[in-house]
């Protein structure tokens, strides 16, 4: 039969398009691992210099015996106190909408965008956390080129508690590993036997930790993010396990700029981002500029181990 | 206006794309500068290439251990030095062939303009595929990594390793060995596994013994009560 009334032909000559816009946004994959849960927070006071140092206590010392009932007198025990610096630098993201999209009618509008900034806070801080892993002093793997195995975990347990480095219930010792490397840890396990199981992360324990924590075995809290870095000519991941007080972050206050930028350019404001806007009307363009003032730093190396293992 | 004709029409020229860099992603993690530094206590150990400094990665970010937005690194190195860190100088020409062993790549985007510089080690190297997917050469690395920490070894960079950190060394491995041994009667995979840590034990000693005749450490001992 002839003149079938088709979808070509309509899309051709009118009465169909080639494709409608759903109104469902779904996620593409990315890991949303915040690990500021693992840092200790450290407020930062701008009280004139734009570093801050935090003053580590003296240890104590133990009483030593007199050298004599009246007599010999006593030195002075040294009190050596130590000390970290947070220095506070500038990091932004920036995107540019133009005014056709709302005009269009999309999903992804200027409320969606703000939301993404906000979601780069977590990313921001867990990158620079996984950028201090190489630098620890103390390192534990199976060797450059192979897999990590469970003995590799013991052996990283067994530095910190070497080091003195306390585990708590409230605050245990924490693995923060590459998707290899847990992938890895977790084949490992399958060979062993024992009464020590592997706790996979709850809703409830997700709730509390946040993203990123897989669970936890022998005391120690898992996590897992992509931000781990390559090491050794890209061989290897630079993982870490270390125990509460070994990180330290600060974001600085931002609102301390705010009379900087005028009322209306603000689009969101909280006592860690602000997001500006900024209108080009020229073009027919908004901007959203995110600002954040972070700093990371290992308060103190001993309490924290380097796990090598194969990339 | 006179009639004009037209009788050489322009053929289209299509413009061909070449990267010249990785392809910037959303899921790309774009690393920066970095220098080594070294610790006494911190040497590994290598089947070809025997006892070896591990190094440690300095990454210059701003906000991180002390390094300002500026990116230098001179006040974290101060720190580390108190702490018994040495730096290993990319310029340093007792490096040979492995100087400035910290190198980049460009990061472009799609228009290809350059809108950043990858830091990597001088001997990484990537392919990149037609759908912009990076692949590095991560399976060969390992031998030229080891080369240029027996480099730095070697040149005199580095103290040299002394016997209480061979100990050390040793140790983790013998610690190893015992607790493959003990579950070697439930996972039979463990046997050839066992056999190759007791050789390379045994190439542990050889190669310390090496280094010995080499070397003349100077080690503490106690005085003697007058």
């Amino acid at each position: 039969m002839a003149n079938e009334i088709t979808s070509t032909l309509l899309k051709s000559n009118g009465g169909m398009v080639a494709s409608t816009l759903s109104a469902l946004i779904v996620e593409q994959l990315w890991d949303p691992t915040d690990l500021r849960a693992v840092m200790s927070f450290v407020p930062f006071n701008g009280a004139g210099s734009n570093v801050m140092d935090v003053t580590q206590d003296a240890v104590p010392s133990a009483f030593a015996a007199a050298s004599s009932e009246t007599t010999g007198g006593q030195s002075n025990t040294a009190y050596t106190t130590s000390k970290f610096s947070l220095t506070p630098a500038r990091y932004v993201i920036q995107y540019q909408l133009t005014d056709m999209l709302p005009i269009a009618g999309g999903p992804i509008d200027i409320e969606r965008v703000a939301l993404k900034i906000s979601q780069g806070v977590g990313l921001t801080m867990t990158d620079l956390l996984c950028a201090l892993f190489p630098s620890l002093a103390n390192d534990v793997g199976p060797g450059s080129g192979n897999d990590l195995t469970v003995d590799d975990l013991y052996a990283a347990q067994f530095q910190l508690n070497s080091s003195n480095v306390m585990s708590t219930p409230e605050m245990p010792y924490s693995a923060v590993l590459h998707n290899v490397q847990m992938n890895d840890f977790r084949t490992s396990l399958r060979s062993e036997t024992g009464a020590q199981q592997f706790q996979d992360a709850t809703a409830e324990a997700l709730a509390t930790k946040g993203p990123g924590f897989q669970g936890s075995w022998n005391g120690i809290d898992f996590w897992q993010s992509d931000s781990v870095e390559t090491v050794n000519g890209g061989a290897d991941r630079s993982g870490a396990m270390f125990g509460g007080g070994c990180f330290a972050y600060t974001l600085a206050d931002v609102r301390a700029f705010q009379p900087h930028v005028p009322a209306d350019g603000v689009f969101i404001l909280t006592d860690q981002l602000l997001v500006e806007i900024n209108r080009d009307a020229t073009n027919g363009m908004s901007e959203l500029i995110g600002n954040l003032y972070p700093s990371v730093v290992e308060a103190e190396d001993l309490r924290g181990v380097e796990i090598i293992s194969d990339a | 206006m006179d009639t004009i004709r037209l009788t050489a029409p322009e053929v289209e020229k299509h413009d061909t794309v070449r990267h010249v860099g990785i392809p910037w992603g959303p899921r790309m993690k774009i690393h920066s500068r970095f220098v080594y530094v070294c610790y006494p206590h911190s040497w590994g150990w290598d089947r070809v290439h025997g006892f070896l400094p591990s190094v440690k990665k300095i990454v210059a970010v701003p906000g991180l251990n002390g390094i300002p937005a500026n990116g230098s690194f001179a006040g974290t190195l101060a720190s580390l030095a108190l702490k018994g860190a040495t730096y290993i100088d990319p310029k340093d020409s007792r490096l040979g062939p492995f100087q400035n062993y910290a190198r980049s790549y460009k990061v472009v985007d799609q228009e290809n303009r350059v809108v950043g510089r990858h830091w990597v080690d001088w001997c990484q190297e990537a392919s990149v595929l037609p759908n912009g997917e990076v692949l590095w050469n991560r399976d060969d690395v390992h031998d030229k990594f080891c080369e240029f920490r027996a480099k730095i070894r070697d040149s005199g960079i580095v103290s040299p390793l002394v016997r209480e950190v061979y100990l050390r060394v040793r140790g983790k491995l013998e610690q190893r060995l015992k607790t493959m041994s003990e579950r070697s009667g439930t996972n039979p995979r463990a046997t050839p596994q066992i056999k190759q840590m007791e050789k390379d034990l045994a190439q542990m000693e050889k190669d310390w013994a090496k280094l010995c005749k080499a070397l003349t450490p100077t080690t503490l001992k106690p005085e003697e009560e007058a």
